[in-house]
C-alpha cells in the first residue's frame, strides 16, 4: 500500500511539474527559448540548419528581415496586446519577414532578462517591444548591444539611441473621438439607450499618466460637442477583475445615469462591455475593433491600433526609410489611431451622429482641432 | 454626496451590488471555515475557485445547463483540494506551501487550457453560456422595501444557506463534534475512535464544493466570462473573513457583509461625478476596512482574555 501511495505521489508531482512547466510557457519565464510562439510554419529545425549553412553564401539582402515581438503581457485580451499581434502577423505575411513572437506575462522583473537574452542570441535584426515598461531596459541594453536594433512602441522616450526607434501613438487624439462620440450619443434622441441625462462614464485600467491621456482626450473631446456633458471616471485598480469592472459600469449606468462608457480596461474591460449590453446601454470599445463583442451595444471602438504602429515602423525599416534613432508621435494622420466604422457601425449609430463625427475627425486631420495632452 | 449616499441605500440599490460581490467570498470563506476547523488554514482558496471558474463555464457553454456547469466546477474544485488534503496529511508538507502550490497550478492550467483548446490567453467568452438564474420572488418584488430580498441571483441564496447550514453542522451534528474535535485535539480523537483522515478529507471535500459554487458564480453568474486570475483575490478575502468572524459561520456572514459593503461604497463613490479624491485611496477602502475591524475585534478578544475571571461557587 505504501509502494502504491509513493508510486501515486510520483506521478502527482511529476504531472504538476509538467503542468506548471508548461502553464509557465504562457505565463513567461525568463529562458527565452521555452517560452516561443512558433509563428513561421515553415520553419522547421533542418530548414533552419541549412539557412544557416547557406548563409555565408547568399549576400545579407536575400536573407528576409527577422523581427521578433517581446509583449510585457499576455495575449488573448481582445485588445492591446492582440492588436499589436496582428500588426505583427501582417507585417509576416504581406511584408515575407521572419516573425517571432513571445508573450513575457505580468511579472516585470522577467521583461529585462528576457530582452537581453534575445539580444544576446543575435537571432533577430529587430526586437520590438512595447511601453514605458521596457523603455527603460531598452535604453540600457541599446548602449550594450550597439548591433542589435529595437523598436520602442507606443511610449515617449526622453532620450534615445542611435539603435533605437520610437514612436507614441497619440491615443489623446484618438479619445477626443471616442469622447465626441459619446457626447453625440447622450445627447441624441434617436437612440433607444440614451436618457435626456448629459452624463458619459470612463472606467480605465488603473490611474496611471497613460490610462489618465486616455481619458484627458475623451473629456475635452465631449466637452468640444457639448460642454455641460459630466463625465464619470473610475479605476477598476486591476487589468483582470472583469466582475468588478461590471458592477462599476453598473453603477454608472443605474445609479448615475450614465447611457455610455469608454471602456479602457484591458481583460476586466470585457466586463464594463457585458456590463452596457446587460443594461442596454451603450459602450466604446478600445485598441481592437470591439463591436462585434456585443453588436449594438458597443457602438465603436476607439482603435489604438498599434498594429499598424508595428507595422509601418517595419516596413520603413525593410525600405531603409525608417529614421533610427528618433522619437516619433503617430496618430490619425498615419492611421495608428481612429474610431471603428465597420458594418456594425454603419448599422446601429444614427446617420446625424455619423455626420459629425465625419466633420470633427476631418477637422481633427486638419488641425483645426487642437488636443492638449499632458504626455506630449 | 452625502445625500446621494443616503439616497442609494434608501432605495436600496446598493444591496443588489454588496450581495453580488459578497456571495462567492462568502462561500469560500465557509468552505475555508471547515478546513481551519481540522486545523489546516487553506490558503488554496482563491486556486479553487479560480479552476472551478475556468471548467464550469467549459461545461456549461458546451452542455447549455448552468447546473452542469457548476457539477464540473466543483469537480474540479474537490480534486485540487484533495490533492492539497493529501499533499498536507499525508505527506506532511506544510500547508501554507502547498497551499500557494495550489493558487500558483491553478493561475497556470488554466492559462494553458485556455491556450490550448481556445487559442487565448487572456480571457474566453463563449456564446450560449446559460447564465445562473436569478431569483425574482413575485409578490414581495412589487412591495417598496421588501423587493431587496428579490431578484438576487440564486448563488446569493446557496451562499446564506451554507452559512445557516454551516452553523447546523458545525454545533448540531455528531460529525460536526468530530470535526472540531479532531482538529482541537486528534490523539484524544482517535482514542474515542473517530476516523481523523476520514474527517480531514470529508472537510476538504466540503470546502472544494463551496469554492466551486463560488467560482461559477464569478464566470457564469456574475460574468458570463472567463478571464484569467479573475479571481482577484476573492479568496484571499475569504481568508480574511474568516479571521474577522472569529471563525464562527454566522461570524463569517458578518465580516463578509462588512467588507461587501465597503466595496460596495467603494464603487459608488468611484462612479460618483466630479470628486477630487485620488482613486488608490477609494480602492483601498474595503480593506482599510477589513484592516479596522480585525483590529477591532483583536482588541475585544484582548479584553476578554485579560478579562478577570469571574469566580463561580
Amino acid at each position: 500500500m505504501k509502494r502504491f501511495g509513493a508510486l501515486f505521489l510520483t506521478v502527482a508531482i511529476l504531472t504538476v511539474t509538467f503542468m506548471t512547466g508548461c502553464g509557465q510557457k504562457e505565463t513567461g519565464e525568463k529562458e527565452t527559448s521555452g517560452q516561443e510562439t512558433e509563428v513561421s510554419t515553415q520553419e522547421t529545425q533542418t530548414q533552419e540548419a541549412e539557412t544557416q549553412e547557406e548563409q555565408p553564401q547568399e549576400t545579407e539582402e536575400k536573407e528576409p528581415l527577422s523581427v521578433v515581438f517581446y509583449a510585457n503581457g499576455n495575449f488573448g485580451d481582445n485588445a492591446y496586446f492582440d492588436g499589436n499581434k496582428e500588426g505583427v502577423l501582417r507585417a509576416e505575411k504581406e511584408l515575407g519577414v521572419k516573425v517571432k513572437l513571445i508573450e513575457g506575462g505580468s511579472e516585470q522583473a522577467d521583461y529585462q532578462p528576457a530582452i537581453e537574452a534575445l539580444a544576446v542570441s543575435g537571432e533577430y535584426d529587430i526586437i520590438v517591444t512595447l511601453t514605458g515598461k521596457t523603455s527603460d531596459i531598452v535604453l540600457e541594453l541599446a548602449d550594450k548591444y550597439p548591433e542589435q536594433d529595437f523598436f520602442v512602441m507606443d511610449t515617449t522616450m526622453t532620450e534615445v539611441r542611435p539603435n533605437i526607434f520610437n514612436s507614441m501613438y497619440n491615443q489623446c487624439e484618438g479619445s477626443f473621438l471616442a469622447g465626441a462620440f459619446a457626447a453625440l450619443v447622450t445627447t441624441s434622441t434617436e437612440l433607444e439607450g440614451a436618457n435626456p441625462e448629459k452624463v458619459i462614464g470612463f472606467i480605465g485600467v488603473m490611474d496611471s499618466p497613460t490610462i489618465n491621456d486616455f481619458y484627458d482626450g475623451y473629456e475635452q473631446g465631449a466637452h468640444y460637442v457639448d460642454s455641460e456633458i459630466e463625465v464619470l471616471k473610475s479605476y477598476v485598480g486591476d487589468a483582470v477583475n472583469a466582475p468588478k469592472a461590471k458592477e462599476l459600469a453598473m453603477a454608472m449606468y443605474n445609479s448615475q445615469n450614465a447611457d455610455i462608457i469608454f471602456n479602457v480596461g484591458a481583460s476586466a474591460g470585457l466586463g464594463t462591455l457585458e456590463a452596457g449590453n446587460e443594461a442596454g446601454k451603450y459602450t466604446i470599445g478600445v485598441d481592437v475593433n470591439q463591436n462585434g463583442l456585443y453588436p449594438g451595444s458597443v457602438l465603436t471602438s476607439m482603435l489604438k491600433t498599434s498594429g499598424t504602429g508595428i507595422y509601418n515602423a517595419i516596413e520603413l525599416y525593410q525600405k531603409g526609410e525608417l529614421e533610427m534613432g528618433t522619437s516619433q508621435l503617430w496618430g490619425l494622420k498615419e492611421a495608428c489611431i481612429g474610431l471603428a466604422t465597420d458594418e456594425l457601425y454603419e448599422e446601429h449609430v444614427p446617420d446625424s451622429i455619423k455626420q459629425e463625427m465625419e466633420k470633427i475627425t476631418t477637422a481633427l486631420m486638419n488641425g483645426e482641432i487642437e488636443v492638449k495632452s499632458q504626455l506630449y | 454626496m452625502a445625500s446621494f449616499f443616503f439616497q442609494q441605500i434608501f432605495n436600496l440599490s446598493i444591496f443588489a451590488i454588496v450581495f453580488k460581490l459578497v456571495a462567492p467570498v462568502i462561500l469560500a470563506a465557509v468552505g475555508g471555515l471547515f478546513c481551519g476547523k481540522v486545523g489546516v488554514m487553506n490558503i488554496g482558496l482563491e486556486g479553487a475557485m479560480l479552476v472551478s471558474a475556468f471548467f464550469s463555464i467549459v461545461v456549461n457553454s458546451l452542455t447549455g445547463n448552468w447546473m452542469l456547469g457548476i457539477l464540473a466546477g466543483c469537480a474540479a474544485s474537490v480534486f485540487l483540494c484533495l490533492l492539497l488534503a493529501f499533499f498536507t496529511f499525508k505527506y506532511k508538507a506544510h500547508h501554507i506551501v502547498t497551499g500557494f502550490a495550489i493558487n500558483t497550478f491553478a493561475s497556470a492550467i488554466t492559462v494553458f487550457m485556455l491556450q490550448t483548446f481556445f487559442g487565448s490567453s487572456g480571457s474566453y467568452q463563449p456564446e450560449g453560456v446559460a447564465m445562473i438564474p436569478v431569483v425574482n420572488i413575485p409578490i414581495i418584488e412589487k412591495i417598496p422595501i421588501l423587493s431587496v430580498i428579490s431578484g438576487h441571483s440564486l448563488i446569493v441564496w446557496i451562499a446564506l444557506l451554507c452559512v445557516i447550514l454551516c452553523s447546523i453542522v458545525f454545533y448540531k451534528t455528531p460529525y460536526g463534534a468530530h470535526l472540531i474535535a479532531v482538529g482541537e485535539n486528534v490523539q484524544a480523537a482517535r482514542s474515542v475512535g473517530i476516523n481523523d483522515m476520514k474527517i480531514k478529507y470529508s472537510a476538504f471535500v466540503i470546502c472544494g464544493i463551496l469554492c466551486g459554487i463560488g467560482g461559477a458564480f464569478l464566470s457564469t453568474g456574475a460574468t458570463s466570462m472567463f478571464v484569467r486570475d479573475m479571481t482577484a483575490g476573492n479568496g484571499f478575502i475569504a481568508l480574511a473573513v474568516i479571521s474577522l468572524g472569529n471563525e464562527r459561520p454566522y461570524g463569517v456572514l458578518r465580516g463578509g457583509l462588512v467588507f461587501g459593503f465597503a466595496n460596495a461604497i467603494a464603487i459608488l463613490i468611484e462612479t460618483y461625478p466630479g470628486l477630487s479624491i485620488p482613486s488608490q485611496f477609494i480602492q483601498a477602502i474595503p480593506y482599510v476596512a477589513t484592516i479596522v475591524m480585525l483590529t477591532i475585534h483583536v482588541l475585544q478578544n484582548n479584553r476578554k482574555m485579560t478579562a478577570p475571571v469571574k469566580k463561580t461557587k
